[in-house]
């Protein structure tokens, strides 16, 4: 009996090293066949997962379209999803929408950074500048808005556009919302182009209390929080 | 031959090992965090902040964390390896199990390589739900169990006490995985009491003298250590209690049964029997849901709310809940009942290619995703299930008034562990990877019923 437990003991651990041996190839050696396929189920895999993550979408579209106000059971849903896409693919946009789901819970401070993160990963992305300038703004640091709306001015809306209709993450929101149809693009065009406008406005808004631009009193009288934040 | 299926159930696993990846979602996401709350804090910030879910299981996770800490190899690969082995004991035990009990041995080979490839069991293997780490124990329990029912007369004291240590010992660790074992443990144990009676009444003293024995010192450890579990919860986080999750889905399940039959739903939920898989072919998924897991938190959190509005603090609601479930199956009993002895069905059909919860490699997710072949699996191995049993019951009562022999208790003690699981199980909800538990004891009824009938049919030639 003890010799069989003995047997038994002895294959166990021969198991044990040839599975150790086999992982430890999969992961750690540097030249092999196995680390690709692993790392590829590994990847299919963190996607896979996200699937189960996926929140219902319709509430964000229906704040998008109407400004209708969102739970704090909706921006926690938003909030556990995107950052698990974070950390996943790293994406800008799924950094832009953390910053939105901070804003709108009130936490400006972690929005800014989301925000700034997201410009850093995707710099041609007009609605991060505006969203980081309007925080900015109603944080009072009017000269660094300035200088974020200035820059955000610069960009040319195409490459914005092409970021909006390339983004699974505002595919994904934007697919959702029945009502749109297939006039998604002039839908998304229309509202860039109102978004430049209000950050001109910002940016005469910030520059003026900075004192750079004193002609334009009345800007100053802007009520920031007639502004919402944008998605796109 | 049995050597062989060993080693090619090894190589799948191996295979599976670097191809196959955990896909966290659902209760995995809590063990996943148990997990790393014990890795990181140990047991005492475990009870402070629970009650949490059974801790072996949790536990396991932690262990696989540690290892790749030290290792730098990623913790969920160290614990595929570690539930790899809890499957390679199991079938190690199944066999050692299946030569008691003279089965042929292809027929040996060929179960012992089904269970290393057995698409539901390996997928308890690669997945991070605690079932795989439940796998071995009932099995042992069985073959031990077994062991003390054919030798009760004959065996010494200090025998009888060690049979009950270590049947007492693995009860534990079972019940540490899933906290259902408690009162599986009682039913299970019932049958021992029901010999001891016997014996009282044939005025058998040796026998009775080794039952009471091995009753009295099993009941004293086993629920020795379970209440000693439960008492640390109640002084850490004041709740005498294994787990939370039973109420929960107790409650839930008393709310969709106890009403008025409708027999609009009811094709539905007879669907759900076989599977999910089989209801969503003939119905639209919300149909089928109702009858589902997915719900369970919502009605019972609708009540818990109800609850916390009528004044009832944290530390009352579970059994707050437990009573209103109690209360609901008083008002529509009968339909509690039908719907119970239904979902007690559910058993049969463990078998499936479609339990989730692992990505496989995309020539394999192929063939499970076959749709003949997958709803095919379920129902042959519930058929064969079926036979199996009726077969077990029908040798049981043939050799009624036999000396109990270890072959006749083996098969005894596998349909009575069923029995027993199914009671406390169907009165609260059965998913498919619940009876992988038990997937070896069914193997083994449906090996004897084969090796018995190919044995007979050889025999008339």
């Amino acid at each position: 009996m003890s010799q069989k437990i003995i047997r038994i003991l002895g294959v166990e651990l021969i198991f044990i090293i040839l599975a150790l041996s086999l992982v430890w190839c999969s992961q750690k050696a540097s030249f092999n066949p196995l680390k690709s396929a692993y790392e590829d189920s590994l990847k299919k895999s963190q996607f896979v997962t996200l699937n189960y993550y996926i929140p219902d979408l319709s509430s964000l579209t229906a704040f998008i379209n109407s400004n209708a106000p969102l739970t704090h059971e909706h921006i926690t849903h938003y909030q556990s999803y995107y950052q698990k896409v974070a950390e996943i693919t790293h994406s800008a946009e799924a950094y832009s929408m953390l910053g939105f789901c901070s804003f709108y819970e009130g936490d400006f401070e972690s929005s800014a950074q989301f925000f700034q993160r997201s410009l850093t990963l995707n710099p041609t992305f007009f609605w991060n500048y505006y969203n980081l300038g309007l925080i900015l703004l109603k944080s009072g640091q009017n000269e660094k808005a300035l200088v974020i709306l200035s820059e955000g001015l610069k960009l040319n809306p195409l490459e914005t556009l092409k970021t909006m209709v390339s983004s699974p993450i505002f595919i994904q929101i934007y697919t959702s919302d029945s009502a749109k149809g297939n006039n998604v693009i002039n839908y998304l065009f229309n509202n860039l182009q109102q978004g430049y406008a209000q950050a001109k406005a910002l940016a005469l808004m910030s520059c003026v209390k900075t004192n750079t631009c004193k002609t334009i009193e009345n800007i100053k009288n802007i009520d920031l929080n007639t502004l919402p934040l944008k998605i796109y | 031959m049995i050597l062989t299926a060993f080693l090619l159930s090894a190589i799948y696993w191996f295979y599976l090992l670097i191809s196959s990846q955990i896909i966290i979602v659902y209760d995995a996401v809590e063990y996943e965090s148990l997990g790393r709350l014990l890795c990181d804090h140990g047991f005492r910030e475990f009870f402070i902040t629970g009650p949490h879910r059974e801790p072996l299981y949790p536990l396991l996770i932690s262990l696989a964390m540690k290892i790749s800490h030290y290792s730098g190899l990623r913790w969920d690969s160290i614990l595929k390896i570690m539930q790899c082995l809890c499957l390679l004991n199991t079938q190690i035990l199944l066999c050692w199990v299946l030569k008691k009990l003279k089965i042929n041995r292809v027929l040996i080979a060929f179960f012992v390589l089904y269970i290393g490839i057995s698409p539901s069991l390996v997928n308890a293997t690669f997945s991070l739900f605690s079932e795989i780490a439940s796998i071995f124990w009932p099995l042992a329990i069985v073959a031990l169990s077994a062991l003390t029912w054919s030798n009760a007369d004959t065996l010494k004291r200090g025998q009888c006490l060690g049979l009950a240590i270590a049947t007492a010992f693995l009860f534990i660790c079972l019940t540490f995985v899933k906290a259902i074992f408690e009162p599986v443990s009682f039913i299970f144990m019932s049958i021992f009491w029901f010999r001891l009676i016997q014996a009282g009444i044939k005025k058998n003293t040796v026998l009775f003298n080794n039952l009471l024995c091995f009753i009295l010192s099993f009941s004293f450890i086993y629920y020795g250590a379970i209440n000693s579990y439960k008492l640390v919860n109640k002084f850490t986080n004041h709740e005498f209690t294994m787990t939370t999750r039973g109420p929960v889905i107790f409650y839930s399940n008393a709310q969709k049964r106890a009403q008025s039959i409708d027999w609009k739903k009811f094709p539905a939920y007879a669907l759900t029997i076989p599977g999910n898989e089989f209801c969503v072919s003939a119905f639209d998924s919300a149909s089928c849901d109702y009858w589902g897991f997915r719900n369970i938190d919502l009605i019972a959190e609708k009540k818990v709310n109800e609850l916390g509005h009528q004044g009832f603090q944290k530390e009352g609601l579970n059994q707050q809940l437990f009573k209103s479930g109690l209360e609901r199956i008083q008002e529509h009993p009968f339909s509690y009942m039908f719907f119970t002895l239904l979902e007690g069905s559910k058993f049969l059909f463990w078998e499936s290619t479609h339990i989730g919860f692992v990505l496989y490699p995309q020539w394999l997710q192929n063939i499970f995703d076959t749709l003949w072949l997958a709803n095919g699996l379920t129902l042959f191995i519930g058929g064969l299930m079926l036979l199996a049993v009726f077969f077990a019951l029908r040798q049981i009562y043939r050799h009624r008034r036999e000396k109990p022999n270890e072959e006749s208790a083996i098969i005894l003690f596998c349909l009575w562990m069923t029995f027993a699981c199914i009671v406390p199980l169907s009165m609260t909800l059965i998913l498919k990877r619940y009876f992988l538990t038990l997937a070896a004891l069914f193997l083994i009824l449906i090996a004897y019923c084969i090796d018995k009938t190919l044995k007979y049919l050889c025999h008339k030639k």
